[in-house]
């Protein structure tokens, strides 16, 4: 084991040795300890914890303040006041400051709070607004001071509006994580954001979920992250955004109720094509989505897609994807939009779209919410007979409708299709049991 | 003090160092070499059969100190789960000391730089002092109370939040 440098300057040994030194060494106090190790053990400890040994004695009385690194993690209902008091005490660089579950009374301190964390040089910043006691409580708009805390490197925002950057805003060089949740932006802001993820030219990890551009009408805007590893849209509405080639991705989930008209799904997967794990909601369109698709997901290991076999389209559009990633080894369907099926397929409509490469690596597939109509029930039997590695296949029956087909009918037509693995299992289970093994 | 083993690394050689009272220890090169102090004076040569003085570092202390890196160089590189669970169970018990010994270890470990240590004995420093009230705290690590009682109220009343710790965590306000 190779030991690295140590943090601070190490006094040579020296022969002669310091009397007061041994006689520190051997002293029954652990005042009698250096101020740097004092620290150091102050360091560890919680922020509550920290604080509270400023009572133990007058040297003690204010070490606390001047300890590096202490984590400013404030749970749920901590007193606004008690926040801003420890944070004008603390003297050192913020490290990270956290806290959840803001309610309404503690508003006008967060207006404190943020010019001091931009003063005291803040790095990751986490702000929840959500309140579980008080769902309808209006939403707060952050202070501009939180685009003057240069330092960020990571920026964790809930439930909460976002203002406009101040003329002059100097980027988020160091930022490696943005993620908004339920953040709305001012007006134009899908402009506002473009400008915000183009001026943190060094992260790693963008989540937007469910941010609200409150305009009707907006242009389309690029998001520009060129180091981008992880990437999650997810949001009711789409709007707009658009994204340049990723060389680093490795994690990517999109998700959108309502993609635009006329979002290019093969331009957008192929700017995706470097990922290993995806999550996809399939959108629901005329014709096959992916049509003309070329790129290949040689690194795609995990697919989570959200589709559905109702249509032949939809059907396409599914194997658009699954056949251009050879590599695959666990997938994950969730039927979405329950409704008629209104094409139906036969296996020889599948047989047709197989490829050697098809389903090769594939080791773990699961279909959620399965209605087990004929075409869901073609694309296992289809998977069945040609996944040569396949080890478990789950299938969660929907019966909470009534259109589904019965478990029973289900389960001795499961029984006859053929498997290409012998390992193969196939597991029937109903939807509510998902909760128990999630 | 553990006896030294085998395989604890490519060097067979043996450093010799000398406590600050005089007393003589053996380990093997791969366990000197996690104090940096002692690396440093292995590379400068430094390292010959009278030993390397070690003149705050009393033997008490010391014995200790060898025992740790001689056991973290013997597992040092590759560790198979098992291995690394039974160096955390050696590194709880080692540290299992009372607080004079705990100084002690803090204090030398930081001169000789032996990191690990460090860590080890500042985090189980930090566990001693951890869910305490001040008064606990003082008699744990020999502190006298020098505040005045009005000294004291205002300390508490200043960050009264951090004092209010019988209270269950859930407990709503």
């Amino acid at each position: 084991m190779e030991t690295s440098p140590p943090r601070r300057k190490q006094r040579p040994p020296s022969p002669e040795g310091d009397p007061d030194d041994l006689a520190a060494a051997a002293g029954a106090s652990l005042d009698s300890l250096p101020e740097e190790l004092l620290e150091n053990i102050v360091s560890r400890l919680t922020l509550r914890d920290a604080v509270r040994t400023s009572a133990v004695s007058q040297s003690w009385s204010r070490r606390w303040e001047s300890t590096p690194d202490l984590r400013h993690y404030w749970p749920r209902r901590s007193r606004p006041g008690a926040i801003g008091a420890a944070l004008a005490r603390y003297s050192c660089k913020v490290c990270q400051f956290c806290t959840w579950g803001i309610r309404s009374e503690a508003f006008p301190h967060i207006d404190e709070w943020l010019p001091l964390l931009a003063a005291k040089g803040v790095q990751c910043i986490t702000l929840s607004f959500w309140d579980y006691s008080d769902v309808n409580v209006e939403y707060y708009t952050l202070h501009p001071a939180i685009f003057a805390c240069g330092q960020l490197t990571s920026l964790h925002l809930e439930r909460c509006f976002l203002p406009t950057a101040p003329e002059g805003f100097a980027g988020f060089p160091n930022l490696t994580m943005l993620s908004l949740v339920y953040v709305g932006l001012p007006e134009n802001g899908e402009r506002k954001l473009e400008a915000i993820i183009r001026m943190s030219p060094s992260l790693v990890s963008l989540e937007l979920n469910n941010v609200e551009v409150t305009d009707d009408d907006f242009d389309s805007w690029i998001i520009q992250a060129p180091n981008l590893a992880r990437l999650t849209i997810i949001s009711d509405i789409d709007y707009g955004w658009e994204i340049q080639e990723l060389p680093s991705i490795q994690e990517a989930n999109i998700n959108s109720e309502d993609y635009s008209i006329d979002r290019d799904f093969v331009r957008l997967l192929t700017c995706l094509a470097e990922v290993r794990e995806l999550e996809f909601l399939m959108p629901y369109t005329e014709g096959n989505a992916l049509e003309g698709i070329s790129c290949s997901f040689q690194k795609l290991r995990s697919l989570t897609l959200h589709t559905n076999f109702y249509t032949a389209s939809s059907i396409l559009s599914t194997f658009g994807l699954l056949m251009r990633a050879p590599n695959l080894k666990l997938l994950e369907i969730e039927i979405t939009y329950h409704e008629n099926q209104s094409d139906e397929v036969d296996i020889d409509f599948l047989n047709a779209l197989w490829t050697n490469s098809l389903f090769a690596n594939l080791d773990f597939v699961s279909m959620k919410s399965a209605s087990c109509w004929s075409n869901e029930m073609c694309f296992i039997e289809f998977v069945l007979s040609k996944a040569r590695v396949l080890r478990e296949f789950y299938i969660y029956h929907d019966d909470t409708g009534s259109y589904s087909k019965p478990r029973e009918e289900a389960i001795i037509e499961l029984a006859k299709y053929k498997r290409a693995s012998p390992k193969a299992m196939v597991f029937f289970r109903d939807m509510e049991d998902t909760w128990l093994y999630s | 003090m553990a006896a030294a083993t085998d395989d604890a690394g490519d060097s067979n050689e043996m450093i010799r160092v000398v406590s600050s009272d005089g007393e003589h220890f053996e380990m093997p090169e791969a366990a000197a070499n996690l104090s940096l102090v002692l690396r440093h004076m292995i590379e400068d040569d430094c390292a010959d059969a009278a030993g390397i003085p070690l003149a705050v570092v009393a033997a008490k202390p010391l014995a200790k100190i060898v025992d740790y890196c001689t056991k973290h160089a013997a597992k040092s590189s590759g560790l198979t789960i098992e291995e690394a669970e039974e160096l955390k169970r050696f590194d709880a018990e080692f540290i299992e000391v009372d607080t004079d010994m705990l100084y002690d270890l803090l204090v030398a470990a930081d001169f000789m730089g032996v990191e690990g240590l460090s860590k080890l004995a500042v985090q189980r420093t930090a566990d001693l002092i951890k869910g305490k009230t001040p008064e606990q705290n003082r008699e744990t690590f020999g502190i006298v109370n020098d505040f005045t009682p009005e000294e004291e109220e205002e300390i508490c009343k200043e960050n009264e939040w951090a004092f209010q710790i019988t209270k269950p965590p859930s407990r709503l306000c």
